[in-house]
């Protein structure tokens, strides 16, 4: 391994072998983009967890603190950051640095693309951000831009009837960003297909991919087929604003209002899966790794996988049951559905760790308490299937807890062990796990605090989207323990901020290259890679290459062996 | 600020070489390992469940409950029994899953560096039934909610009386109709523009009488569609469009016809007071025992008709009209507020269901008609004229603010009497007098600022004050002069 691990060996400090700024600018190198991706992603979720402090703030007590205007502005960004440029690139962070080295790739397929999907991906966010410059504030009108309140730029004409608060130019700003947005996504989302299609390591069949890389295939294809619709939506509603005035969406100017909802949710219910799958990737590696044990049902996995992205397209309805809109029978149906793949992976996750050898390193414990979130994430969303008591509980804070439980935290807590856990390959460098524990503890004690009482205020009947509400209505004491949660969870958020740059500089130091004994490729190569990631492919014979050849002896002495285990000696063969 | 055990994860990696040195020289800490209690995460974990255990426990000791609201509808207590019945299933799959991860996560603790636990790939029997069950668990709540929904979206059975009151959403008030039938006639359709339908009507008689109302009020309802009546020659009557957000139908020949009435009432409330003020909350007023059909409308953007104790909701979509059943089975006083966003004052679109006895409504609804009624002079100071909350002190002049509406061109955009136009209507407003002041010195629309030096706070006061005597519109009619 130590020949592998070439000029490398020894992890060199972090900023050593990344000579200058301008180094990182002109960069193809996936790993790289894939940190940009990372500290990008980062910097604009601790932007948007600084509104949901405000947010919460507001909304600790009755009356108010900051204006109607401001508060509709803080959390159509909150909600629009944390999807567009928290969520959704963060992962296309992991996924940049993990998959190539995962299939035993040199690179991407397309690394110049993938270098324009990065600057393209920065330069919408910042776009978007700029919105507060504006006349008028950022986008108000959430991150759903709902026809027509999104779609009037100024008070309609004398005579019609119309919005009497149009959005200003933040919007159309919001718009064009999005677009660029998605833009990025798209051309990201061809060159993981391309790449993991195309440039897997030799003996490495579909069904011998790492669970993640299997994630990122399924999202790839999913922001490919249902981008587009959202870039078209966009571009319809911003010709709207600066033109056709409404003549798409605004029924006052013979437009259809729900026809936005249908081609924005069409969109917006895959990138619920595009967020999350790629954090269940991540657990299931964790998982696996740290418990010593092959992924239970490898093949039920991707087939969840592949279930959960096509069901995906056929139930973006279900965000529209209350508008009349909808044929309320086949929607209400697939989306009960959907609640089976996702069953089956949670658990498959347990049978993984079922007669395990569980170590609880910091990315486990993230792992197990995604778990955790997911399902009570999951089990809220069922209420919302069943369509009747989706028109009690729709657009109240049950809801804003479900999507929260499952897409925002749990999917946090996925992109968490994803740090943990691949911070060492990147950085050669330890992340310390007593904070890593403290911070486990903490922001899950902190997160449950915010959004448990939010279902309850939700079944109480609290609307979301509110900035105040009645004294006399029984929600103040759930509503400032959430609060409460809040600031806790943006503590143990420091904790980890201090833990990541402490340990990229001081942190111990890897002097192995594969730290956790984990199965997949990119521990086959030093910590951090060279530029081109292997110094040889090795050959695979099944999805955990590097268990084979760590526990390859013992299998076939002991019988231990499944069937993964297929080589006579793996080892062997990958010293090659 | 290394724990020992991941001290023990980087030993580890040595194994590989050193097998036989490294397991005599970890005996230590693989003692450690083995017993839990004695590990720091160990200990870490447990303080952090029992704290998230009794986090959960006190959310219910401030009011929470895991219930929705006790129905006030029947239709409300079908969803509630749904609830019960997905929140059961939940609960217990909440609680087996979670019995489970526990299970494994503190019996299949890693007892020792270099053990190597059975490699199970799978269990071709367990997938099946863990795909199998909540499959079919899926299936028969589909079923379950499928009749659930049938029954709570079914409309009044065949002879089954009924009343209808059409509920008009716009930003940020809403508006609530009701009508009473003056006749069933032969009605044919002579021509339908968008905004004109010319109508032939047999008894024409029954519809003259409207004439004597002001333009406003001659209003009558064909099928779902509110019509404004603009004149009658012989026996063809042209009928306006009422303002965008009605939906174009098509008229059934022997339709009946409806006049409609506004049954706008406001009352004092202090939610969402803003500190001190009191606002004016629409009124909705309904019967008990007997099946109200909501129409629903909104004339600007989407809102959403929620009341929490009916356990249902619609969303008022423009240019579409939604339909919505309620039978409400007690009398009393129930809360709402739109729950759509809906912009700046989306928090501030409150609205109160008042539930009368049947008799009760009944002698309601005659005072509300019989007040409206053609023939008798149209209502006006008693008509919500006292909404909203008292002007500031220094006896404010309402005279004086007639004036100066006037003469600052206030009547340009907001009506002679403050009934709207380009701009909204402000007869008898919702808004405060501090959220009126606000808009002449920062508008956030089209309308200019007004800084304090042009009109002082005393005189926004007077003109607040002559708006809140105006009575308020019955309806925002477009391109029409003032009544």
């Amino acid at each position: 391994m130590a020949a592998v691990a070439g000029t490398y060996a020894g992890g060199p400090p972090v900023l050593r072998a990344y000579e200058t700024i301008m180094s990182w600018v002109t960069t193809v190198d996936h790993k790289r983009i894939g940190i940009m991706y990372l500290v990008a992603a980062g910097i604009f979720g601790l932007v948007g967890m600084a509104f949901s402090l405000v947010i919460r703030t507001e909304m600790a007590e009755t009356g108010t603190i900051i204006s109607a205007d401001a508060y509709n502005q803080i959390f159509t960004m909150h909600g629009s950051i944390m999807i567009f440029l928290f969520l959704i690139p963060v992962a296309a962070g992991f996924m940049n640095y993990a998959v190539p080295l995962q299939i035993g790739a040199l690179d991407m397929a397309f690394p110049r693309l993938n270098a324009l999907s990065f600057w393209i991906f920065l330069f919408g966010g910042v776009l978007m951000a700029t919105g507060f410059l504006f006349d008028g504030g950022s986008a108000a009108a959430g991150w759903t831009a709902y026809a027509p309140i999104a779609s009037n730029s100024e008070p309609r004409i004398p005579g019609l009837q119309g919005n009497l608060d149009p959005v200003g130019a933040g919007m159309d700003v919001w718009l064009v960003g999005v677009i660029l947005l998605g833009t990025a996504s798209t051309l990201g989302g061809i060159n993981f297909i391309v790449t993991i299609l195309n440039m897997r390591a030799p003996g490495m069949t579909m069904f011998r991919m790492p669970m993640f890389a299997w994630a990122t295939l399924v999202t790839a294809i999913l922001v490919v087929l249902a981008t587009p619709v959202l870039a078209a939506a966009l571009i319809m509603m911003f010709a709207d604003r600066n033109g056709a005035g409404g003549v798409i969406f605004d029924p006052n100017a013979g437009g259809q209002a729900i026809l936005w909802q249908n081609l924005f949710w069409f969109y917006s219910h895959p990138a619920v899966y595009i967020m999350v799958l790629p954090s269940m990737g991540i657990v299931s590696e964790c998982i696996s790794v740290f418990s010593r044990k092959p992924i239970f049902g490898y093949r039920s996995m991707v087939i969840a996988l592949l279930g959960i992205g096509l069901l995906g397209f056929i139930v973006w309805a279900h965000h529209m049951f209350t508008t009349g809109g909808v044929f309320l029978p086949f929607f209400m149906a697939a989306t009960f559905l959907i609640g089976v793949p996702t069953g089956v992976k949670m658990f498959n996750w347990i049978g993984t760790m079922y007669k395990g050898s569980i170590q609880y390193s910091s990315a486990m414990l993230f792992s197990i308490g995604f778990l955790s979130l997911f399902l009570i994430g999951g089990i809220t969303g069922v209420f919302f299937a069943a369509v009747p008591v989706d028109f009690a509980l729709h657009d109240t804070y049950f809801v804003v807890s479900h999507f929260h439980y499952t897409m925002s935290i749990g999917s946090t807590f996925g992109i968490l062990a994803g740090v943990y856990f691949w911070f060492p390959k990147m950085f050669g460098r330890f992340m310390n796990e007593s904070l890593g524990k403290i911070h486990f503890w903490t922001t899950f004690l902190g997160v449950n605090i915010i959004f448990w009482p939010q279902l309850m205020l939700g079944l109480d009947g609290m609307p979301r989207r509110i900035n105040d509400y009645a004294a006399n209505g029984g929600w103040e004491a759930l509503n400032m323990i959430s609060t409460i949660g809040a600031f806790i969870s943006a503590i143990a958020m420091m904790i980890f901020l201090f833990n990541v740059v402490h340990s990229m500089f001081w942190g111990e130091k890897t002097d192995k290259d594969d730290p956790w004994e984990a199965n997949t490729l990119e521990w086959a190569t030093s910590s951090p890679p060279p530029a081109h990631n292997f110094d040889e492919i090795p050959y695979v014979t099944s999805e955990r290459p590097l268990f084979d050849k760590r526990w390859g002896d013992q299998l076939d002495a002991g019988g231990h062996g499944g069937r993964g285990a297929v080589s006579p000696d793996p080892a062997a063969r990958m010293e090659g | 600020m290394i724990s020992p055990r991941m001290r023990t994860g980087v030993a580890n990696n040595m194994r590989k070489q050193t097998m036989r040195v490294v397991e005599r020289g970890m005996g230590q800490r693989m003692q450690a390992l083995a017993i839990p209690w004695q590990s720091s995460g160990f200990r870490l974990s447990l303080v952090g469940s029992v704290l998230l255990g009794l986090f959960l426990l006190a959310t219910q000791g401030v009011g929470a409950q895991a219930a929705l609201p006790d129905a006030k509808s029947s239709q409300g207590a079908d969803v509630r029994t749904l609830y019960f019945v997905v929140f059961g299933i939940g609960a217990a799959i909440f609680i087996l899953v979670e019995i489970a991860i526990w299970f494994v996560v503190i019996r299949y603790r890693r007892r020792s560096p270099d053990e190597l636990p059975p490699q199970i790939h799978g269990s071709v029997p367990a997938e099946i039934a863990w795909t199998a069950i909540p499959f079919m668990i899926m299936v028969g709540l589909t079923f379950y909610s499928f009749i659930v929904l049938d029954d709570v979206t079914s409309g009044a059975e065949e002879g089954e009386a009924t009343i209808q009151v059409d509920v008009r959403a716009q930003q940020w008030a809403w508006d609530f109709f009701y009508s009473e039938p003056i006749g069933t006639s032969s009605v044919s359709l002579l021509t339908e523009h968008l905004d004109d339908v010319e109508l032939d009507v047999a008894d024409v008689d029954m519809i003259r009488p409207l004439l004597s109302l002001p333009s406003p009020q001659r209003m009558i309802r064909i099928d779902q569609e509110h019509l404004l009546v603009q004149e009658i020659n012989g026996n063809t009557l042209t009928l306006q469009r009422q303002a965008n957000g009605t939906v174009s139908q098509t008229h059934f020949p022997d339709a009946p016809i409806y006049w409609v009435f506004s049954g706008r009432e406001f009352r004092q409330e202090t939610r969402l007071a803003d500190g001190q003020e009191t606002i004016g909350v629409p009124v909705v007023t309904v019967p008990t025992e007997i099946k109200i059909r909501f129409n629903i409308l909104s004339i600007d953007v989407l809102h959403a008709f929620y009341t929490p104790q009916f356990l249902f909701k619609i969303d008022a979509v423009p240019g579409r009209l939604n339909t919505m059943w309620v039978n409400v089975t007690e009398a009393g006083i129930y809360e709402s507020q739109c729950a759509e966003f809906c912009g700046l004052n989306h928090s501030r679109m409150l609205y109160t269901v008042v539930a009368l006895e049947p008799d009760d409504f009944d002698v309601w609804l005659a005072e509300t008609a019989n007040a409206k009624r053609p023939g008798e002079p149209p209502p006006l100071s008693d008509d919500g004229g006292a909404a909203a909350g008292e002007p500031a002190a220094g006896e404010p002049n309402a005279a004086n603010g007639q004036e100066l509406f006037f003469a600052n061109g206030c009547a340009v955009c907001h009506g002679d009497n403050g009934e709207g136009g380009i701009g909204p209507t402000l007869a008898s407003t919702g808004f405060s007098l501090d959220q009126v002041i606000d808009q002449y010195r920062s508008p956030r629309a089209a309308m200019p600022a007004f800084p304090a030096d042009r009109i002082a706070d005393a005189e926004v006061a007077d003109i607040y004050a002559w708006l809140q005597s105006l009575p308020l519109p019955d309806l925002i009619v477009p391109g029409e002069g003032t009544p």
